[in-house]
């Protein structure tokens, strides 16, 4: 009888059963087969109202939607440009952070690729970059970010690794700062290798001028005391994460709206309302798998799962490994907050018996994640390129592949140094 | 694409939930902002707070959850794990696909009003309990919206199976 709803529940989810109903399915079979009533499953949802963490989701969700609704991409590739377009190969550097910080502002849903895309690629076409090399590199930048603050998936972890409760408590300031060393080394690296692919000087220098500097700033006048409001609020400890993503999303009200005057009432009610519906699809999922990992627990899973691993494998570094792997296929396949509310109970417990911090397990998650996104054939920033820019899937498999791979070595470098994620915690 | 025809009273009374949804959403967002960074301002400023304050922009986390997810159901546009769809689309047979889909929702139908009858239980036992959530407001208003968000869904997907594809 169990076995069968087991499988049954198995079957629906691989047929593509709303993955809430998959859980909420999953836990009360589970609640039900250990004689334990089923409101059970109403008051581990209603834990959503016990997580003051939580209520920054919403807030950063709505804040990212809104950036992007309005022309602040342009606004952020202009400044970027007159800072950082000097240099060699200018405009690629200025496309990799630019692409960084949009998409920690906005999550990695693709709206980087659609909005920031569209403006990169013929600049960097203009610029004198290949065909190629620009379609690849706005291709795998639209995930890039991921580990920076307020990215929603970082937050996510952070949530769900905290519920947890394994004995290694952090926090959530911790597991932020861990973000930024593995950032910083995938933008040197990718740095590195663009300028090292154009050393030969085919890319003409732009020269750097103050006037472009004063007018860019001056446009983006609004929005440039945004990262100090978000990065101020959440590493002074002035005010709670939460309340710094209802001040952000008050002063991003405010900028958009009656600073620039780009979002009309009606279009503000708009976007509220889907940022709304995205974060009760993230937050539904969230909260029904609460309930199941509380089931697990109980039950023990973890415990044994580990202790199957361990009969296995030994060294923490083959662990590692194939952990890498599996991070590697799942973030391909699946949405990355289905991977982050399935696998990080399952795979933080195991983790942490191996030795690994709960905080390097998150960055090197979220990380595999990032990778997963533009890993063939099923990647779906490969779809949402091939979507926007009319190319053949095939054509960006070839394009984005060397950024794949320095992005892999970067991942490798990240999973096997934990000092990169860790040293602000000794 | 066409739908079974409904009864007017009952199209109206949809477009009429929808209106409620979307509006809902919008003022729960509003009021999450303002409350919470009310607080800030308060806290910094003026060395007060509502006391109650961030209790009430946490049930609203909540209130938000059902009420988006409610919506999402609207066009039942919620993330899966889609394995099969994607070989499915390839495969075109529409016959086949729309079958599954149909199995899905009522699969979803059933989930949901189970959680339905079991979070209504829950609001029940708390009734009786009479705790307080917040301020002066019972517990079990707040955890209402439990049963009722999963209520409307489920009845949302009860219209998907018998819709035409």
């Amino acid at each position: 009888m169990i076995w069968a709803g087991i499988a049954i529940i198995l079957l629906m989810a691989a047929l593509g059963a709303p993955l809430f109903a998959v859980l909420l399915a999953a836990s009360m079979l589970g609640f039900y087969s250990a004689d334990i009533d089923l409101a059970i499953v109403a008051i581990e949802l209603y834990r959503i109202v016990d997580t003051p963490l939580l209520v920054a989701l919403p807030l950063f969700t709505f804040s990212g939607y809104l950036l992007s609704e309005a022309n602040t991409s342009t606004r952020l590739v202009n400044l970027m440009q007159s800072l950082f377009g000097f240099l060699p190969s200018g405009l690629a550097i200025v496309a990799f952070v630019a692409c960084a910080v949009f998409t920690a502002l906005t999550g990695a849903s693709g709206v980087t690729i659609v909005a920031l895309g569209a403006l990169l690629l013929p600049a960097l076409r203009q610029a004198g970059f290949a065909e190629k090399f620009s379609m690849g590199l706005v291709t795998t930048s639209g995930s890039l970010g991921l580990l920076l603050v307020p990215s929603v998936p970082l937050i996510l972890y952070g949530v769900i690794a905290q519920q947890l409760d394994l004995g290694e408590p952090f926090a959530i300031v911790d597991l932020f700062v861990a973000g930024i060393a593995p950032m910083v080394l995938m933008l040197v690296m990718l740095s590195g290798w663009t300028l090292w692919r154009h050393r030969g000087g085919e890319i003409p220098r732009v020269p750097f001028k103050w006037r472009n500097v004063g007018s860019a700033l001056w446009d983006a006048r609004w929005e440039v005391p945004l990262p100090f409001v978000v990065l101020g609020g959440v590493f002074s400890g002035l005010f709670a994460i939460s309340e710094a993503a209802a001040v952000t999303a008050l002063y991003v009200v405010l900028a958009e709206v009656f600073g620039y005057r780009e979002i009309t009432l009606r279009q503000l009610a708009k976007v509220a309302k889907e940022s709304m519906v995205m974060v009760g699809g993230i937050l539904l999922i969230l909260g029904v798998a609460l309930g199941f990992t509380n089931f697990l627990v109980d039950a023990e899973v973890p415990q044994q799962l580990m202790a199957l691993m361990q009969e296995h494998i030994q060294s923490p570094l083959s662990f590692l490994l194939l952990l890498n792997i599996l991070l590697l296929i799942l973030g391909a396949m699946l949405d990355i907050f289905a991977a982050l509310v399935i696998m990080v109970p399952l795979l933080l417990p195991v983790a942490v018996g191996y030795g690994i911090h709960p905080v390097h397990l998150g960055i090197i998650f979220l990380a595999n994640m990032q990778v997963g996104y533009f890993t063939p054939p099923v990647g779906m920033n490969l779809f949402i390129a091939s979507y926007r820019f009319k190319k053949p899937l095939t054509e960006l498999y070839a394009a984005t592949l060397p950024f794949m791979l320095i992005l892999l070595l970067a991942v490798l470098i990240i999973t096997y140094v934990p000092l990169l994620s860790t040293w602000h915690m000794h | 694409m066409t739908t079974v025809p409904l009864p007017q009273p009952i199209n109206s009374a949809i477009t009429f939930l929808k209106r409620c949804e979307d509006a809902l959403l919008v003022l729960l967002l509003l009021g999450m902002i303002g409350m919470a960074a009310g607080q800030v301002l308060l806290r910094n400023f003026f060395d007060s707070g509502v006391y109650w304050g961030d209790s009430a922009v946490r049930v609203m986390v909540l209130w938000v959850t059902m009420f988006g997810a409610m919506v999402a159901s609207r066009d039942d546009s919620h993330i899966r794990i889609d394995l099969v769809g994607r070989f499915l689309q390839d495969l075109e047979k529409p016959l086949l696909e729309a079958t599954i889909a149909r199995i899905n929702y009522g699969f979803t139908c059933f989930v949901l009003g189970l959680f339905c009858w079991a979070s209504g239980q829950f609001v029940y036992y708390e009734y009786l309990d009479q705790s307080i959530a917040f301020a002066k407001v019972p517990a079990w208003i707040c955890e209402a919206v439990m049963p009722l968000g999963s209520g409307i869904m489920a009845l949302r997907y009860a219209l998907h199976v018998v819709k035409q594809p």
